[in-house]
């Protein structure tokens, strides 16, 4: 997929047809899922927004995939999209790691200093700044229970065996 | 309903410490997500929920709604000073405010603008406070059919929000039915679409919906390039002025303050159009200050000035669109019927605070609403007064840097999805519906309906199976469904023909074609 214009005749998978081919495969799993385990009265309701909805977007990806032979501006270019899709899934990543206390400072640092090329002070104040509010105000003050990651307690408990963790 | 419901409410929230600490918090917080393009009082209410995560009801309630009714404000500075308008309903703004301000008026601009919201605000709490007796008795008469048609009425309203993307539109807000599904089926108690997974138990909650399909969409979309102005997309960032063009005195600024009192009549009209406006479910304060610009072109006597740098056309959308957040109060807390996306997502957060939105709590709770309507004048006044004295200086915010903005949104956003049902699984759900939100943002899907499926897809089964379990299908034949289906009819009739009259320029999947919410569309000058 890019940016540029593509020239008309052939059908292409554009981004729109594929959002609505993902659409249509989440409606008639629904459907399916519904008829197959659900009772009739709990059944009800998803069989008929799940079949309307993939009568739509049926028709939908019909339109796009139509619509595609023509002159057609593609919206995703992947070569920028797909580098701030998997910043976004490394912080998810390391958040589910490490936990917010942890992995979200961190994180926060590595993109302003790689990928914003900020300057080390400012990536190291925010981040800081972010530590302070999450452990200080959220864990400590408030009282919130931040969740601390799936890894984190086991290297405690690898570092500390037998400890309170 | 006696006045010192009223005035004990005003005075509980003047008289306590926290509350009004609270109020000043949450001011500087709304000005700065209406002055940062691409954040707004959407992602501001979700971003802000780590933050309220177990406060007492009313003072979570009144810390985001005081935020939330002064995103507009805030945004008005950007809007008029430098052309960037950060969320859609302040799109009306530019285009009588930047050419007041190449013409020199910049300070008149902003008072006019910032007082006129200010009033707007104000209008809008004293509208609600005449109409809520009349309201009472009305929605204590509602019976589940009226709820199953209330929220179907809403639903249908996805054709207005959808725009040209009608098709879209409706898939989107099934998408959001059908998300709306998962966990526990009201009538049999089947869990539904839970996959055995113990987060999904207790359903989809709205939050989450929304800051996978909002806030990580809009991250992406400043974090993909290496832009340092962020801008709402398709709307063209005017040239940029000579420096001198955006200085002013208080002189100025009290110049357009004055001018709300020499245009009263306009001023009074609109405020009340905006609160009306703010009562129908899926308009939105788009519609309120495009409507409110329309009558004042309407009403003028050289409509030629317009576009060209006339007052009216910078008051009129200014209270309109700040009135309509005490009319959007009305059909959220009484029927649990949010007016816009805005308040589809504060539902959530009120319910997630423990408030429970219905026609019950006209009467057990109307201490609290009341609270929670003083908080929206009161946050209004201050917020105004604050920005007609430093205004210039917030308008930095509209430069802030994309790069820096993503992480620390990202940061929040996450933490928002965890705390919303304390579940890490949450998290993975959150960047996978991301994926699906950006694509949608791209191509200008309106998301919009995503969180009105969400929200009131549960309350019409809910409603449709009490109803059921009444009367039968014999609920279908009576006066009110039958008016109701007259309603809906009428409104899906007169969106369908609006929509495929436009043919074939709305055609699917062309960039270019936003819906009213996504993507304001400015009229040419």
């Amino acid at each position: 997929m890019n940016s540029k214009p593509l020239p008309g005749g052939r059908v292409r998978i554009t981004s729109t047809a594929a959002l609505s081919l993902t659409f249509l495969v989440i409606f008639v799993s629904a459907v399916v899922v519904a008829k197959l385990n659900y009772p009739a009265e709990a059944a009800s309701m998803p069989l008929i927004i799940g079949g309307f909805g993939a009568a739509l977007s049926l028709l939908q990806l019909i339109t796009e995939l139509r619509a595609s032979r023509g002159a057609y501006e593609e919206q995703i270019d992947l070569k920028r999209d797909i580098p701030i899709y998997l910043w976004v899934w490394s912080f998810v990543i390391a958040v589910t790691a490490f936990g917010f206390v942890l992995a979200a400072p961190v994180m926060l640092f590595v993109y302003l200093k790689f990928r914003s090329r900020e300057s080390w002070w400012l990536s190291l104040l925010l981040s800081l700044a972010v530590l302070g509010l999450l452990y200080g105000v959220f864990q400590v003050a408030l009282g919130v229970p931040l969740f601390e990651g799936l890894a984190t307690p086991r290297i405690k408990e690898w570092l500390m065996p037998g400890g309170d963790g | 309903m006696g006045t010192h419901v009223i005035f004990s409410s005003l005075i509980g929230l003047l008289i306590t410490p926290k509350l009004i600490g609270l109020m000043l918090l949450a001011i500087p917080l709304g000005i700065f997500f209406g002055c940062v393009p691409g954040l707004g009082g959407k992602l501001g209410i979700v971003l802000l929920i780590p933050f309220v995560y177990g406060m007492d009801p009313l003072p979570g309630a009144v810390f985001l709604l005081s935020m939330h009714a002064i995103v507009h404000t805030g945004g008005i500075v950007p809007s008029i000073l430098f052309g960037v308008p950060t969320n859609g309903p302040e799109a009306p703004l530019l285009v009588d405010g930047y050419p007041m301000v190449r013409n020199g008026q910049a300070g008149r601009a902003l008072g006019a603008s910032l007082s006129a919201a200010g009033i707007g605000g104000m209008i809008g709490v004293i509208c609600v406070a005449l109409i809520l007796p009349v309201v009472e008795p009305f929605v204590l008469s509602f019976s589940p059919i009226e709820f199953f048609w209330l929220a179907i009425i809403g639903i249908t309203l996805i054709s207005a929000l959808a725009g040209k993307m009608l098709v879209q539109g409706l898939i989107v807000g099934c998408f959001g039915w059908l998300i709306g599904m998962i966990g526990l089926d009201p009538q049999t108690g089947v869990q539904r679409y839970t996959f055995n997974q113990l987060f999904l138990w207790d359903g989809f909650d709205v939050i989450s919906g929304v800051l996978a399909l909002y806030a990580l969409p809009e991250m992406m979309q400043l974090g993909r390039g290496k832009r340092t102005r962020a801008a709402e997309p398709g709307v063209a960032i005017p040239d940029e002025l000579a420096p001198s063009a955006t200085h002013y005195t208080f002189a100025e600024v009290w110049d357009g303050v004055k001018d709300n009192f020499r245009y009263w009549g306009l001023t009074i009209t609109t405020a009340v159009m905006g609160t009306f406006i703010g009562m129908i479910p899926g308009l939105g304060g788009e519609a309120a200050g495009w409507m409110c610009y329309a009558f004042a072109v309407s009403r003028a006597k050289k409509p030629e000035r317009f576009g060209k740098g006339a007052v009216e056309g910078v008051i009129a959308p200014s209270t309109g669109m700040n009135a309509k957040e005490a009319g959007g109060l009305l059909p959220t807390l009484f029927f649990g019927v949010p007016a816009g996306s805005g308040m589809a997502i504060m539902l959530g957060a009120l319910i997630m605070l423990g408030i429970k939105p219905g026609p019950m709590m006209i009467v057990h709770d109307l201490p609290l609403v009341w609270s929670l309507i003083w908080a929206i004048a009161i946050s209004n006044l201050l917020c105004t007064g604050f920005l007609l004295v430093v205004g210039k200086h917030m308008s930095a915010l509209a430069h802030i840097r994309a790069s820096v903005l993503v992480p620390v949104v990202l940061v929040f956003a996450l933490l928002g999805t965890y705390l919303a049902k304390n579940h890490w699984e949450s998290l993975l759900v959150f960047a996978g519906m991301g994926a699906i939100g950006y694509v949608m943002r791209r191509n200008q899907w309106p998301r919009p309906c995503f969180i009105i499926g969400l929200v009131l897809g549960p309350t019409a089964e809910l409603s449709f199976h009490k109803a059921f379990a009444l009367h039968g299908y014999g609920f279908l034949t009576q006066p009110t469904s039958l008016v109701m289906m007259a309603v809906i009819a009428l409104t899906l009739t007169l969106n369908l023909r609006k929509t495929y009259r436009r043919k074939p320029a709305g055609a699917a999947g062309e960039p270019g074609h936003a819906s009213a919410v996504d993507r304001p569309v400015l009229p040419r000058r």
